[in-house]
């Protein structure tokens, strides 16, 4: 039984580290939040502004656009929490921390995901994502039961773990190619960018690319279409 | 001159040069900033449905706008950590020993900089994005010529709004969040999030108290022929207003953030 | 016997670069690569608490051994066995026996004092609570930790750091330590306290120690054998004493130097 707990007790040794750390520049810390915070609502602000003039984008309206956004900032939020180590491996391999990890007797991945998050990031999506789902969960028309909230928690869970997996993968490839930030920027941030928006907008390739290949429709879109009851791609 | 330039010259060249050792990196950077202008053009198509125009603004001037403001967008940025950098580790220090000007060698990496991304990303990803999703010709010879210089000042306008966030690193030890939070309104009113033509029009009406509409909108607006010589002309004062209020204002900070630092001892 | 190496050899393939911007156009188009051989078929042996110093020039393959020896890089021929182990195959039962110091890194937490990492790796090492602390007194008293354990990793100077980096290697009472120029940079004084400690470690504790320096004096006050290696071979391989006699010098220093100018 000790031993099951061990890695969780080597994790927050780490995190308690980790916040001694950042506690160190507190306004630094709090900038950064604010930071992160202001870059992602751009986005919804410009959504925002959109349907000042029109009323909806492919058919969805501000308040289901928004839920569909706060999944992926709920879910950015704890991804970065868990696993900004993944995310930030290639920097952890350049700058020889991985060494350092590799003379260790212990898992490996177990020492990158204990040994990095990104407080920050994770207030500021956080926060947003949030903000973004108080504003739009009760007037989407969801009823809010038990089975649905359960549906909720495993939704987030699941797109969590969808997007460390693609990290991951990623993660791998820094081995073989010493710069692979781009090609990380390239397919996970363009992907992401893609599923702000209702999939229904974009042309065929996309939807196969973010259900099949990427598959960040699972992370958001399909969910927000079961909240939604919106039946595009339906056919 | 020429000598004096040189030191400069060779500065700019280095920082072109850097950019061609990561090869994948610029391919990549072509690709997203297509996928960018995909996306926004996408979205756009979606709103317009069937209507071929809506306030009077054609769906091929939408595309237009995109096209070239996103690309703009990509290729004339400033680094805003050049000197955050050298105040951070301390490599400021010998930079002010030697008999050159820091900002002219901010400036000239810049430039370096934003030719390699003129010639290697601008132009390919304008090509593709054009070719896929619709880019207008320029109204006329002139409007194209006229266009391309207020777009020189477009990017003094973003050079030096970054210069005085690099400025503001002699007080903060990491000016991220600053150029993160800098960058997130420049996109919203610059024109690259949402053209300019579709703001509420409280919004509208306080933009034009602000340089964010001359950056890149107002240069594709010439481009698109959409100002008459008057309003051509207002676009060019208010450029140059702004860049000198910035510059001002950022070698001011400049000036106070040297002194502070010889008297702080580096 | 602690470490065996036999006929180990490690080929790195680096890529050129050309120079100018037309030098740069080119290596993107074809980028030239070469082979470069760190360490060419060594062989050599280390019985269980013997210190050893490996000198070299710059470049001639030291750390590249080290970090093959610890684990942290596949050779590309040869066979390593420590202490029964092959380095990059049982990596974790590995590492547990092994400490390692590298003077240009260090292992500690930059933004807080010594004693939080002290205490990560009595978790990551899971040290017992009567072990580490008998071992913080003993290294306490050596190296003089008390004086700057509540101060941030970042505001000490480089001597102080270095001798909390060496007590971090050794709290785990590995059984075998490797030294990568653990006193580069450091002051006399500052390089004596960490001699003395290698030294004593080494006799009370029988550690085995592979000891990389660029300082003979380092190598002279603990290691009783010397592995000299330049251009990625062995050049030599035995006692300080009939190196010396070997060389025709009184100095060890003189003798290093001629050996490394052509004396051979």
């Amino acid at each position: 039984m000790r031993k099951l707990f061990e890695p969780f007790s080597f994790y927050f040794q780490h995190s308690k580290m980790l916040t001694k750390t950042r506690m160190q520049y507190k306004l630094d810390a709090f900038l950064c939040c604010i930071a992160v915070f202001v870059r992602e609502s751009a986005g919804i602000v410009g959504v925002f502004l959109v349907l000042q003039t029109f009323n909806n984008i492919g058919g969805w309206n501000m308040q289901e656009l928004f839920f569909l956004f706060s999944i992926i900032f709920l879910t950015y939020s704890f991804l970065v929490f868990l696993f900004s180590g993944i995310r930030d491996f290639s920097n952890i391999v350049n700058n020889g921390e991985f060494d350092k990890y590799l003379l260790r007797p212990r898992s490996v991945l177990l020492q990158i995901i204990s040994a990095n998050s990104d407080y920050f990031a994770a207030i500021g999506h956080g926060t947003l994502g949030l903000v973004l789902f108080i504003i739009s969960a009760n007037s989407i028309g969801t009823d809010w039961s038990f089975a649905n909230i359960l549906y909720l928690i495993i939704t987030i869970i699941g797109g969590v773990l969808i997007q460390a997996s693609i990290w991951l993968l990623f993660s791998c490839s820094s081995f073989f190619l010493i710069k692979t930030d781009s090609l990380k920027d390239f397919l996970y941030w363009n992907t992401r960018k893609f599923a702000g928006y209702p999939l229904s907008v974009f042309p065929g390739f996309i939807q196969k690319l973010l259900m099949f290949v990427i598959p960040f429709a699972f992370v958001n879109y399909f969910p927000a279409q079961y909240f939604l009851h919106k039946p595009d791609l339906a056919n | 001159m020429v000598i004096k330039m040189n030191p400069y010259i060779e500065y700019g060249k280095k920082a072109f040069a850097k950019n061609l050792v990561y090869r994948s990196d610029y391919i990549i950077g072509v690709f997203n900033t297509v996928i960018m202008v995909f996306i926004q053009v996408a979205i756009w198509r979606a709103i317009y449905g069937s209507n071929t125009q809506i306030n009077g603004v054609p769906f091929s001037y939408v595309a237009t706008s995109f096209v070239l403001s996103i690309c703009f967008a990509a290729a004339l940025t400033a680094n805003d950590f050049v000197l955050a950098d050298k105040v951070l580790y301390g490599s400021i220090t010998t930079e002010l020993l030697k008999p050159i000007s820091i900002n002219l060698c901010i400036m000239a990496d810049t430039i370096g900089n934003n030719l390699f991304k003129l010639i290697m990303q601008f132009a390919p990803a304008v090509i593709i994005s054009g070719l896929f999703l619709g880019l207008l010709p320029p109204a006329s010879v002139l409007m194209l010529l006229l266009c391309v210089f207020s777009l020189i000042f477009g990017f003094l306008i973003v050079y030096y709004i970054s210069y005085i966030i690099q400025a503001c690193s002699f007080w903060f030890t990491n000016v991220w969040s600053l150029s993160v939070i800098k960058n997130s309104v420049i996109s919203i009113l610059s024109g690259t999030l949402i053209p300019l033509w579709f703001l509420p029009d409280w919004l509208a009406a306080a933009i034009k108290w602000t340089p964010f509409d001359v950056i890149y909108f107002a240069p594709i607006q010439i481009y698109l022929g959409q100002m008459n010589t008057q309003e051509i002309i207002f676009t060019f004062a208010k450029q140059i207003v702004w860049v000198l209020l910035f510059a001002v204002l950022g070698m001011f900070i400049y000036k106070k953030g040297i002194k502070k630092l010889c008297i702080a001892g580096g | 016997m602690s470490i065996i190496v036999e006929n180990l050899s490690k080929t790195f393939k680096i890529k050129e670069k050309q120079k100018g911007i037309g030098g740069a156009l080119k290596s993107l188009v074809a980028p030239k690569t070469k082979l470069i051989k760190a360490v060419e078929d060594i062989s050599f042996t280390i019985d269980d608490g013997q210190a050893v110093g490996f000198i070299g020039p710059n470049g001639a393959g030291k750390s590249t051994t080290v970090k093959m020896l610890s684990g942290i890089l596949y050779p590309s021929a040869g066979r390593i066995n420590v202490n029964g182990l092959v380095p990059y195959k049982n990596r974790i039962e590995h590492v547990k026996n092994i400490g390692v110091v590298f003077g240009q890194k260090s292992q500690l937490w930059w933004d807080l004092p010594i004693t939080d990492t002290f205490d990560l790796l009595k978790k990551i090492y899971k040290i017992p609570s009567d072990v580490y602390s008998r071992n913080l007194e003993l290294f306490n008293e050596i190296l003089g930790l008390h004086e700057f354990e509540t101060q941030q990793v970042r505001q000490l100077s480089l001597g102080q750091r270095m001798r909390a980096d060496i007590a971090a290697a050794f709290l785990h009472e590995p059984s075998i330590v490797f030294l990568d120029e653990p006193t580069i940079g450091l002051d006399v004084v500052a390089k004596e306290k960490i001699r003395l400690f290698i030294k004593e470690i080494n006799r009370v504790k029988k550690t085995t120690l592979l000891f990389t320096t660029h300082d003979m004096t380092d190598i002279e006050k603990t290691c009783q054998r010397i592995i000299v290696i330049d251009k990625g071979k062995i050049l030599y391989d035995g006692t300080i004493d009939s190196f010396k006699t070997k060389l025709n010098k009184d100095d060890f220093n003189e003798a290093v130097y001629e050996m490394f100018t052509g004396g051979i």
